[in-house]
């Protein structure tokens, strides 16, 4: 039902959006949910709900969101760690959903992942060694000494000792470990990572390491990010570009100062009036959403996000809208901005 | 004329692979050692557990006399500290005037393979299902999960007797009976900690980085899961063991007059009164080795997997 959408969009990517390494096309994860043992599926979760956005090369994108507005699913949608039920990924303008699954091995060395949970993300029965040589040895990395070295280079290019090569995870901290996983998505030299909330499950001493050092890495290695995360400082700290998703959803997008300067969508407004101010005789609006975020399987009819706007007016429980530019970059899907429509 | 091959990179990197692995495991072995010597009744266990290895072995070379040999003089004669016993026969000797001694001795070899066959076997079964089930779920795992729960609706021993009485009694076929439902235990085990690993984030990673499913299964699911089966399997020998000698000693296993513990204390059982020490020296045995069995489990499931005492 969705991929006819997907594929009249996939024609649109030869004729213009050029330099964008990654492409995001009417993504959908919907997930069954079954009930008993022999019922039908009658629901499901719409963890993506048609999200797109793309990434140019060399770029940081945050997409950020309260927790199960599906951003997490989306990253791993995108790697085909899980299958979509519809929609398109481009990378390097090719559909990875078309690839077979000896072609899809092949393009993974250039597109990783690192996990939000430094604890589970690594397998405890292996050494630092074993788990940097997993990628070496999938992709046939030449054996031997070569590999050795290969493999103490990225944990000094990480900030690991490499006479630690023979430890296990648990002998490591919280952020060294997250330095692990790091060291194990550059080891076939990607050109895209998506980082799922690399920091979130860090103290916040460590989170400016871990930050400074993906930074770093991104210069050095030419890297392409897409960065998962629900705090907001740390995403302006290091995103250039920022969509925020509201259930399954992106409902703004735009460059990182216009967003936090100039929020258009209400959601987004009120995302940022909940973040701490360092000064607190500043005086500004905040905004208190009323209620919980709605189950995915029941989305609300129209605007998703209405029944939590302090804003909405009539129309927004009787329409749907999808985004929309506003300005040079900036899109946002919201009925009070239509009138702000601009067309480039 | 063939060419020498060079070493190729690969295989260098394999040796240095299985060498790294190695003397991991021997860094692993040794603070196991150390957890082990500092729990006394897994050390007993493990230490009476190797003794009858070692008889199991040794078994045939050291028995004073044939196992199978009948001399009907003899017959029904006392351990040698009782009146009419002599150092000849140390434990008397049966009905057939057979060396209790070396019966005994001759019978760990029997409790012992059936213990390790029935065990190997159903871990072997049990492990591969389980992990095909566990990863692919859908109905593969409906499946098999269903005829694990119909195998373990039947109580062990109908069970066993049932098979034993259609297949016949012998070695291979109690073999086959006890790993029939032997495997459930181990595919149940396997099945539940695979569908927990697989959750994890690490197998993501894997994925991520290209790992086929079977790579994933078997070098990053698999040492995770694996104490839990060691334990397991000790814990479950020991019950096959008594399985073995129960079968034995309703004549539905190895039959007399085949050492087996559980077919002596049978014999004994019609001299109770007379030769008590028949039935009383096999059942020691029987005692002990799955005492030792047990007691080597359990600290195996303290030190290794403490987790499982759940499951009991």
């Amino acid at each position: 039902m969705i991929d006819s959408a997907a594929k009249d969009t996939g024609l649109g990517l030869q004729n213009g959006t050029g330099n964008s390494l990654l492409e995001v096309r009417d993504l959908y994860k919907y997930f069954p949910l079954k009930r008993g043992l022999f019922s039908r599926v009658s629901k499901h979760v719409k963890a993506v709900d048609g999200v797109s956005f793309s990434v140019k090369e060399g770029e940081t994108m945050g997409l950020v969101g309260e927790s199960g507005c599906g951003k997490t699913t989306a990253g791993r949608v995108i790697l085909r760690l899980l299958e979509p039920t519809g929609g398109a990924v481009y990378f390097r303008g090719q559909n990875v959903f078309d690839l077979s699954y000896e072609e899809m091995r092949k393009i993974r060395r250039d597109m990783q992942i690192v996990f939000q949970d430094p604890f589970s993300s690594l397998s405890p029965r292996m050494t630092v060694k074993d788990i940097i040589n997993e990628p070496l040895l999938v992709h046939n990395y030449p054996g031997g000494k070569a590999r050795k070295e290969k493999i103490k280079e990225l944990m000094e290019v990480v900030g690991l000792s490499p006479s630690h090569i023979s430890r296990y995870p648990h002998e490591f901290s919280g952020g060294q470990r997250q330095r692990i996983g790091v060291a194990r998505a550059l080891a076939l030299n990607p050109s895209l990572i998506i980082l799922d909330e690399p920091v979130s499950a860090l103290d916040v001493s460590i989170q400016s390491q871990i930050i400074n050092l993906l930074e770093k890495l991104q210069d050095e290695f030419a890297l392409t990010y897409v960065f998962i995360a629900h705090d907001l400082a740390v995403v302006r700290h290091i995103s250039d570009r920022v969509s925020v998703m509201y259930l399954g959803r992106i409902v703004e997008n735009a460059p990182v100062d216009l967003l936090f300067n100039e929020p258009r969508h209400p959601y987004t407004k009120a995302l940022l009036s909940a973040t701490p101010e360092p000064d607190p005789d500043l005086a500004r609006e905040r905004i208190f959403l009323p209620g919980d975020v709605p189950s995915p399987v029941d989305i609300p009819s129209g605007c998703r996000f209405h029944p939590r706007c302090p804003y909405r007016i009539e129309i927004c429980s009787e329409e749907d809208i999808t985004l929309f530019p506003v300005g040079r970059e900036h899109e946002v899907a919201c009925h009070l901005h239509v009138d702000d429509k601009v067309v480039l | 004329m063939s060419q020498i091959q060079p070493i190729s990179p690969d295989k260098m990197s394999k040796r240095d692979y299985y060498l790294t692995r190695l003397r991991l495991t021997g860094k692993n072995f040794k603070e196991f050692m150390g957890k082990m010597s500092r729990n006394p009744s897994g050390m007993f266990g493990l230490i009476i557990f190797l003794f009858f290895v070692f008889l199991a072995i040794a078994g045939p070379y050291i028995v004073p006399k044939d196992p199978m040999a009948i001399s009907l003089t003899d017959r029904l004669l006392p351990p040698f500290w009782m009146e009419g016993g002599s150092r000849e026969h140390l434990l008397g000797t049966d009905q057939l005037g057979m060396d209790l001694f070396s019966r005994i001795i001759a019978g760990t070899r029997i409790s012992l393979l059936i213990g390790v066959l029935t065990v190997s076997i159903s871990i072997v079964i049990g492990t591969v299902l389980g992990l095909l089930a566990g990863y692919y779920r859908g109905i593969l795992d409906t499946v098999l999960a269903r005829f694990a729960d119909l195998l373990l609706s039947f109580p062990w021993l109908i069970f066993a007797i049932f098979t034993m009485a259609v297949i016949g009694p012998g070695f291979y076929n109690l073999v086959f009976a006890l790993t029939f439902k032997g495997w459930v235990g181990f595919f149940r085990l396997v099945r539940g900690d695979v569908m927990a690993e697989k959750t994890k984030e690490y197998v993501d990673a894997a994925k991520a980085l290209g790992q086929s499913d079977l790579n994933i299964m078997a070098r990053e699911i698999m040492p995770n899961i694996l104490n839990s089966i060691i334990v397991l399997g000790t814990l479950r020998m020991g019950f096959m063991i008594i399985m073995e000698a129960s079968l034995s000693f309703l004549g539905l296993g190895i039959q007399y007059p085949e050492p087996a513990w559980g077919s002596i204390v049978n014999i004994g059982r019609d001299h109770m009164l007379s030769a008590w020490w028949i039935s009383t020296f096999a059942g020691v045995a029987i005692l002990v080795l799955v005492l030792a069995i047990n007691m080597l489990g359990e600290s195996l499931r303290d030190i290794l997997d403490p987790r499982l005492r759940r499951i009991e």
